[in-house]
């Protein structure tokens, strides 16, 4: 009897301090994020605007604003007729034009930021490059390049390539490389190295060890990552054609400056339809790689 | 060598479309680029000209200066910073029932969900500097339009994440609390959120840092902080300013990164 | 003739292999044994330069392989042919290109980059597979073979070197009886009609004593027997494994009671 009280306090106490640890740990971290969102708002400057008259109700009148004004009857009529799709669409041989030059702006930057990343990746992987400083220069390297901001590099590109889609595949291009060296790296650590050292031992150098020892284990990774890369790219660098590094960001940025927000939706849908277009073929190409359709 | 035809003949010598098919691949990819280079008008001319220029540019970011504005970059960083926390916090709030409705294990019906799916994709396509803009033409300039471009920009990426995490969770889990005779809000409470929870705040912190690299480019259209300051001293051609932002933006980065990546780990 | 004088080679504190002096005559068979972190893995690794001594020398024919660089040295390393435990292909590749990678050593390095082989190298990789019964797989994906198969692929690539030194590490360690004894039976053709010096590394002293004409014991990194395999008594083999694994090492595939029969029995064997 007795012992049975003193075995039950025991644990109750010792379940109690556990509580009131687990509460400590809670209102700490409750605390934490309840201040940085109070700096948050406060830094953000957001209560500087005026929220408070009907915000969502003049988001809404917008997106009301961006509605054409279509008419079943002339669907399908000509340009110059209103409440046609033509009319809506009326610049559209032009917007087709610059979503392709888009859609290359992201092709040209894509392929050649992993033609640069592919061969320094292997400098910046753990298992095949014993050169510590060499290697760390490496990933240094690429983690700035992605670190900064595509915009700004799309601003300074902008300044010394002048206005157009150059600087924009520049841009791309040098954004592109910090991120997939560092995701080529990493599939490359993950990858088996005894491969490598039966291509040593059969008389290949570093170069060859590379070429058949690890570069057909990483392949259907790499194409991956490439891949998804190109269609993340399509949306950047439609974004940076609001600067001014060409393309439909152009049109967009033109758009809702000096037109109808009719207009704007428009470019809007070409835009998100190619996305999505190039996502659906991308995630084809990358199904049938992981797969195991891969080269090598 | 006869011998050896008459044993694998396929193998000594291999069909001409085996060897072909790969090298035509990369001709057509080879001509596909060409093509876009050509159209884009990227020559030799024009690159060599722009590297001159850059490397004027790269030699004026040297040394770096504050401009005697250190405190103002400095407030301008936590500002962005600031944007890239609410922004976060109000796309995950969106994204919690986003996630729930998009998953596959709580929304059965498989016609909706691949609707739900697909909406959500053609959603993503649209960067958070598009969104600004058109909130920008809205409700006007201002952290308050950054803050949600940032947020709708994320809203269908996190909400992707989530019904991701929602449907990866150990079904066993939730059956064991459903079969005490709990309501659906107990076998939630209980038996998903606390396995889906950990992921969802790691997948948040995750965003937070794509979301601090958005605020810059959302800055630069109007939203404020770090994006608004490197884009006027680029228009007045002070790079050795810019060089000082950058070099402080980078090294918030990586201490941003470095502790989500440490935070992330003590969830999972 | 091979020689080692005096190598040694250290891993921190560990001594791998400890002041090692052995004479290797061409065309022999040797079988090296001893408990693994012996030093036996070391030891083969010296011999093709995977691994560098610390001190002492390598002799081939009279020449110091420890000088060898660059182009030199990848000959040597063709010439050595080395097979491992775990096969070492490159899996997502055919059998045939496994094979040729045999050839890298002697072929210049664009055509290769870009997987082109004369005719002639892939006739004669076609003929080594055909040896070993894997010609009908030369242009399957390498990953869809057994343990066994991809060990014999690997012998072949290592014949497409036309070695004068066939180095096998723990050849047989992960694969079953009846491939274990496909694959030593190739090693034993391949020294007998080849002529090719062959030393293979061995966790089984049963294997050694049936396939191997001169036993190299190994323990801590020392040199503790060297001889024809008549040689073997209990003691020996207890100096080598520790003289409480002796009969355990052996019993692995015999069971105890056989075990300790041919343990005893050992003094009386012959080599076949």
């Amino acid at each position: 009897m007795q012992g049975e009280a003193a075995i039950l306090t025991a644990f109750e106490g010792a379940w109690l301090s556990q509580r009131r640890q687990v509460r400590r740990v809670q209102i700490f971290t409750l605390t934490g994020v309840v201040v940085v969102l109070a700096l948050s708002v406060w830094l953000s400057g957001i209560t500087a605007t005026n929220i408070g008259d009907g915000l969502f109700e003049r988001i809404g009148h917008f997106f009301y604003r961006m509605l054409p004004h279509l008419r079943w009857d002339s669907l399908f009529a000509s340009r110059e007729t209103p409440g046609s799709l033509l009319s809506w669409f009326y610049a559209l041989p032009l917007w087709l034009k610059a979503i392709k030059e888009t859609v290359e702006m992201a092709f040209v930057g894509t392929l050649l930021a992993g033609l640069i990343a592919l061969p320094l990746s292997f400098g910046a992987a753990a298992n095949v490059n014993r050169r510590g400083v060499l290697r760390q220069v490496i990933r240094r390297g690429f983690d700035t390049l992605r670190t900064i901001p595509e915009i700004i590099l799309a601003l300074i590109f902008a300044a010394a390539f002048s206005i157009g889609p150059v600087a924009g595949a520049l841009t791309l291009t040098i954004s592109s490389a910090g991120s997939l060296g560092k995701l080529f790296s990493e599939a490359i650590e993950n990858g088996d190295v005894r491969a490598v050292e039966s291509v040593r031992a059969a008389g290949g150098n570093w170069l060859l060890q590379m070429r058949f020892g690890m570069l057909p284990q990483v392949l259907p990774q790499v194409m991956s990552y490439w891949l998804l890369r190109l269609e993340m790219n399509v949306s950047i660098a439609a974004a940076l054609g609001v600067v001014g590094a060409g393309g439909i960001g152009v049109e967009l940025d033109q758009a809702i400056s000096f037109t109808d927000f009719s207009t704007y939706l428009a470019i809007l849908l070409i835009l998100v339809c190619i996305i999505f277009a190039i996502d659906l073929v991308s995630e084809q190409i990358r199904h049938r790689l992981i797969g195991g359709l891969g080269k090598a | 060598m006869a011998a050896a035809l008459r044993i694998n003949p396929q193998a000594v010598r291999p069909p001409l479309w085996d060897q072909w098919k790969y090298w035509g691949l990369f001709a057509a990819v080879l001509a596909a680029f060409l093509a876009a280079v050509h159209d884009l008008g990227i020559g030799y001319a024009v690159l060599s000209a722009g590297v001159l220029k850059l490397g004027v540019i790269l030699e004026a970011m040297w040394p770096p200066s504050d401009g005697e504005a250190a405190v103002r970059i400095w407030f301008a960083i936590a500002q962005t910073l600031g944007m890239a926390v609410l922004g976060t916090t109000f796309a995950a709030l969106m994204a919690v029932p986003l996630g729930l409705i998009a998953a596959r294990n709580v929304v059965a019906n498989p016609a909706l969900h691949f609707a739900i799916r697909r909406i959500m994709d053609l959603f993503r396509g649209i960067p958070a500097l598009i969104w600004a803009l058109i909130l920008v033409a809205a409700i006007g300039l201002g952290p308050l339009a950054g803050i949600l471009a940032l947020a709708f920009a994320d809203i269908p990426r996190l909400g992707k994440q989530f019904a991701e995490a929602m449907e990866n969770i150990d079904e066993r889990q939730r059956d064991s609390i459903r079969a005490t005779g709990a309501s659906d809000a107990m076998v939630l409470r209980f038996g998903v959120l606390p396995q889906a929870l950990p992921i969802w705040l790691s997948q948040c912190l995750y965003s937070l840092e794509l979301n601090f690299r958005s605020a810059v480019v959302v800055g630069v259209v109007g939203g404020g902080g770090i994006g608004f300051e490197l884009q006027e001293r680029i228009r007045i051609y002070a790079y050795d300013e810019v060089a000082y932002i950058i070099i402080l933006y980078v090294i918030t980065v990586s201490l941003l990164d470095l502790l989500s990546a440490r935070l992330r780990g003590n969830l999972i | 003739m091979l020689t080692f004088t005096g190598v040694t080679r250290r891993f921190g504190d560990v001594i791998a292999v400890d002041n090692v002096s052995l004479e290797i005559a061409e065309g022999e068979m040797i079988g090296i044994i001893g408990r693994s972190g012996a030093g036996k893995s070391t030891l083969l690794r010296l011999i093709n330069r995977l691994c560098q001594p610390d001190s002492g020398d390598i002799r081939w024919q009279g020449t110091s392989i420890l000088a060898l660089k660059g182009r030199a040295l990848r000959q040597w390393r063709c010439h050595a042919a080395m097979i491992f435990q775990q096969f070492n292909l490159v899996l997502r590749l055919d059998v045939l290109t496994n094979v040729l990678l045999g050839t890298l050593a002697n072929r210049p390095l664009l055509a290769s980059l870009f997987k082109i082989f004369p005719a002639e190298a892939r006739a004669q990789a076609v003929l080594e597979l055909d040896r070993l019964g894997m010609a009908d797989a030369a242009l399957k994906r390498t990953q869809f073979l057994s343990g066994g198969q991809q060990q014999r692929v690997a012998i072949a690539r290592a014949m497409q070197q036309r070695p004068e030194l066939l180095l096998a590490d723990e050849p047989v360690a992960s694969l079953d009886p009846v491939n274990a004894e496909i694959v030593m039976q190739q090693l034993r053709d391949i020294n007998v009609e080849r002529g090719i010096t062959v030393i293979v590394n061995l966790h089984s002293l049963e294997i050694a004593r049936r396939y191997c004409r001169r036993v190299i014991g190994m323990a801590h990194g020392k040199v503790v027997f060297d001889g024809p395999v008549s040689a073997l008594t209990d003691a020996v083999v207890a100096k080598i494994y520790g003289s409480r694994y002796a009969s355990e090492e052996v019993g692995e595939h015999l069971g105890e009671p056989a075990a300790q029969a041919l343990t005893e029995a050992v003094p009386l064997m012959a080599v076949s």
